[in-house]
């Protein structure tokens, strides 16, 4: 489980002024398909320790956040640089999409 | 029964693969036989999860598909028997005695028995820019999406039950709904179609279906329509939802040698057997429920499958086919 939950409090310090790449989770307690990918987000913690940060947000607790980066489905994940979204994934996918994503971002 | 599982972790009596009605109700049975049984699915409760409002279910006047989902699956783990993960099998084959599992997350079981009840997958509409807007304004998952488009305009396709309470729903966030349905009556119970006559925010586009799907910039933005409605061939949207009805998905029965019929249903006997020994099958992705899929009929066929199971593998001597045949023809 990331350590780091997102939310539209902490989401400038922790993702916009980050200094390592962020990966934000946009997920909801309710999500069957956002519960499905969970162990390879937990994988994803790990092995980016150090590298890159992955973090949690709640869309039905923030919908503010989710709105303003135009997440119309969960799970969404969004890897943010230098305070800019460079790339996303929309829906389960598979752990191969996840580490595309994430070295792109390194 | 159960030693199995002490002599590994990973072998089963049973491997339920689909965590909707039909499997989690096996789920219980099974356990209650002191069955071990793996539950497989990428959504606890499928379908009924995202579900608006169930209200067709015997002892809940109406209740939130999340909420009847969530006791199903309360329900199964309740025993230790059972154990139920968020998870989706992408491989399957027997090996001597036992079938060989693998799952999208990468993880491997084994288990004595299977009991296919994958429900089905949704019809997509196959016009232009479906794909490319999937999950960027096209959606099929109204409870799921719904509240990203408050005070937007949406349009929702399909005119059965799942298309009239997907409209219904969408009525309570979106600005203006669109209820588009090729024909100019609706498969969906009137209880609902009266209901959502009420929502004045929604309009009704019969006979009419959508062909193309534009936007820019990965941001949908309409529709165009085969007729003009309203004097325009296409309305501004920013978002499609797809409740075009559903259908089973026949590779798993493939891997294991079970028959389906041409639509893609498993074909069962009355006591959920299919064409291949220690395979069942319950749910909406059998030929039982293929006429009327409903929670209470996989339920139903859910308990019935595991009752044979039980007494199957108590039975060595049994005979695959003495429960009456399996029709494939």
């Amino acid at each position: 489980m990331p350590e780091l939950t997102i939310t539209t409090a902490n989401f400038e310090s922790e993702v916009l002024k980050s200094d390592l790449p962020v990966l934000v989770d946009f997920w909801a307690t309710w999500c069957g398909p956002c519960k499905m990918t969970e162990p390879i987000v937990d994988e994803l913690t790990e092995e980016q320790k150090g590298k890159m940060k992955v973090g949690k947000l709640d869309v039905d607790q923030h919908p503010e956040i989710s709105q303003q980066y135009n997440v119309m489905s969960i799970p969404t994940f969004i890897v943010f640089k230098g305070g800019e979204p460079i790339g996303s994934l929309v829906g389960a996918q598979p752990k191969p999409e996840f580490d595309k994503l994430v070295q792109s971002a390194l | 029964m159960a030693d199995t599982k002490k002599e590994s972790p990973n072998v089963y009596d049973v491997a339920v693969i689909g965590a909707g009605p039909a499997g989690l109700s096996a789920s219980v049975y099974l356990s209650r036989y002191k069955l071990s049984n793996l539950v497989l699915g990428p959504e606890y409760g499928g379908y009924v999860s995202t579900t608006h409002l169930v209200e067709d279910y015997l002892g809940f006047l109406t209740v939130s598909g999340l909420e009847l989902a969530d006791h199903f699956t309360k329900h199964a783990q309740n025993y230790q028997d059972a154990e139920v993960v968020a998870d989706k099998v992408t491989e399957m084959k027997q090996n001597g005695k036992l079938f060989d599992l693998k799952t999208w997350n990468g993880k491997e079981y084994q288990a004595r028995s299977v009991l296919i009840a994958t429900g089905t997958v949704h019809n997509k509409l196959d016009v232009p820019g479906e794909k490319e807007f999937e999950g960027h304004g096209v959606s099929y998952c109204v409870t799921c999406d719904a509240a990203f488009f408050k005070n937007r305009r949406v349009a929702i396709v399909g005119g059965g039950d799942s298309g009239a309470k997907g409209a219904l729903h969408l009525a309570d966030f979106a600005s203006e709904v669109y209820w588009i349905h090729r024909r100019d009556t609706f498969r969906a119970e009137p209880i609902w179609v009266d209901r959502v006559k009420e929502k004045p925010n929604v309009q009704f586009v019969m006979e009419n279906t959508i062909t193309e799907i534009v936007g820019k910039d990965n941001k949908l933005t309409g529709v165009k329509l085969a007729k003009p409605f309203e004097g325009k061939s296409n309305i501004a949207l920013d978002g499609v939802f797809v409740e075009i009805g559903s259908h089973p998905d026949k590779t798993l029965p493939g891997m294991v040698g079970a028959t389906t019929d041409g639509d893609g249903n498993l074909i069962v006997n009355n006591h959920q057997r299919t064409s291949a020994e220690f395979v069942w099958g319950a749910g909406d992705n059998t030929t039982a429920s293929a006429l009327f899929r409903q929670i209470s009929t996989a339920v139903s066929e859910g308990s019935i499958a595991a009752g044979d199971i039980y007494e199957y593998l108590n039975d060595p001597r049994a005979d695959w086919h003495s429960k009456g045949p399996i029709v494939t023809d």
